[in-house]
């Protein structure tokens, strides 16, 4: 792959790696950072990506990487962590799929918000950006089965909350 | 109503990645389980509705300028090595120096119209401030914290301060102020960092003009003539 090509790949995946930052940050500031700081890791180093098609999960890890550092050295601010709410699995609370296809955006970022942050970060990058699961272990640095582990509770926890809701609206209807 | 089915294996079925076996067991499972299927259809649900969320959104025009920067750059360099072996020295010098001004004039007027679009996006009406304040020392303690230079506020004259945020230009944090004058909104970036080209410049039915001195350049953006947006900056005081 050449530079120029590479430029083209990772300039087309600004728009997808600017909705990840700001997920992580959820702050437009610390998400315009953490863009720059990207791109400008990204080309400093490009040649070290081997496959064109690799750009974009490279791109996310790169992203994810700075995060995570940015975290630890405290420079930005700590993000709240919800308790341990039991297991999502173990609920078997299920939501009617024609509940879910009535929902509006507003509604399910609301949910999203009662998910611990690995969760929720697996849930979207698996069905919000299609990442294989190989791909989510690489970008969040972890095992496999964690990201298996993470997408099902996610999931589960999303559904329980949304059922949560519609019971809520339901009860109000009455 | 219970079933011991493991439900991890319901959303690794869902998302096709189970061995062929292990599918087939769940899939003759599903077939005489009510239970599951219905959490599997609501997980199905789910999944369609996460992915029905917007997967992009558009970054700044000034972090956009700043990738496109980064593109642009290297390219130069390059050409300028394949041309060197081959080239006069007097050639390569004028090469240079036209590369140079083109690559000024265009950084300059590609900047404007990041500026322009960061305008359009950024004020007040489209989008809340980052602090929302008529009070200059309010706006100048908001940027203490966050940048690398000593805030200003400046005042210019006939407007009124409504808010700021904070912004990029060519890498660097700037300040993004938002004034209010006969019903338009300009906006005002101030910058640490010295901008090539100006004094003005015209894209999307609006203007741009930069005054700078030794440690700030203050670019004004909005749809009044170049005219006056310059001599609102002349007259401006920090």
């Amino acid at each position: 792959m050449t530079r120029d090509e590479f430029a083209t790949l990772a300039v087309n995946y600004l728009g997808e790696v600017t909705a990840y930052a700001r997920r992580l940050t959820r702050n437009a500031a610390d998400a315009d950072d953490l863009v720059q700081d990207t791109y400008d890791r990204a080309f400093g180093h490009w040649n070290e990506l081997r496959e064109p098609r690799a750009c974009r999960a490279w791109l996310f890890r790169i992203t994810r990487n700075i995060h995570t550092d940015q975290m630890r050295r405290g420079a930005a601010r700590p993000e709240l962590r919800l308790v341990n709410r039991g297991d999502p699995l173990g609920s078997e609370r299920v939501v009617p799929a024609e509940s879910v296809e009535r929902l509006d955006a507003r509604q399910l970022e609301a949910a999203f918000k009662g998910l611990p942050d690995e969760q929720r970060e697996s849930v979207l990058l698996c069905d919000l950006w299609g990442f294989q699961y190989d791909e989510i272990a690489q970008i969040m640095s972890c095992p496999l089965g964690t990201v298996q582990s993470r997408i099902a509770r996610g999931r589960a926890m999303l559904a329980t909350l949304l059922a949560t809701d519609a019971a809520r609206e339901q009860g109000r209807g009455h | 109503m219970h079933c011991d089915q493991p439900k991890e294996s319901l959303s690794l079925y869902l998302d096709n990645v189970l061995a062929p076996s292990e599918r087939d067991a769940v899939a003759s499972h599903l077939a005489t389980c009510g239970i599951c299927r219905a959490y599997l259809e609501s997980m199905r649900a789910v999944k369609h509705a996460v992915a029905r969320l917007p997967s992009q959104e558009e970054p700044p025009g000034t972090i956009r300028a700043h990738v496109e920067a980064l593109r642009l750059d290297r390219r130069h360099r390059r050409g300028l090595k394949i041309v060197a072996p081959v080239a006069t020295a007097a050639v390569l010098v004028v090469a240079i120096v036209a590369t140079v001004a083109l690559r000024r004039g265009d950084r300059a007027a590609q900047l404007a119209e990041y500026l322009i679009a960061d305008h359009l996006s950024s004020v007040p009406e489209v989008k809340p401030a980052e602090i929302a304040s008529n009070d200059r020392e309010d706006v100048a303690r908001f940027f203490a914290e966050h940048l690398p230079f000593a805030a200003v506020v400046p005042v210019l004259p006939g407007t009124q301060l409504m808010g700021a945020r904070l912004c990029r230009i060519e890498g660097r944090r700037v300040e993004l102020l938002f004034y209010r004058r006969e019903g338009q909104t300009l906006s005002l970036f101030v910058t640490d960092t010295p901008v090539a080209g100006g004094p003005c410049w015209a894209a999307r039915g609006h203007h741009v003009c930069s005054r700078s001195n030794a440690e700030l350049t203050l670019l004004l953006v909005g749809e009044l003539p170049a005219e006056e947006l310059r001599r609102l900056l002349d007259e401006s005081v920090l």
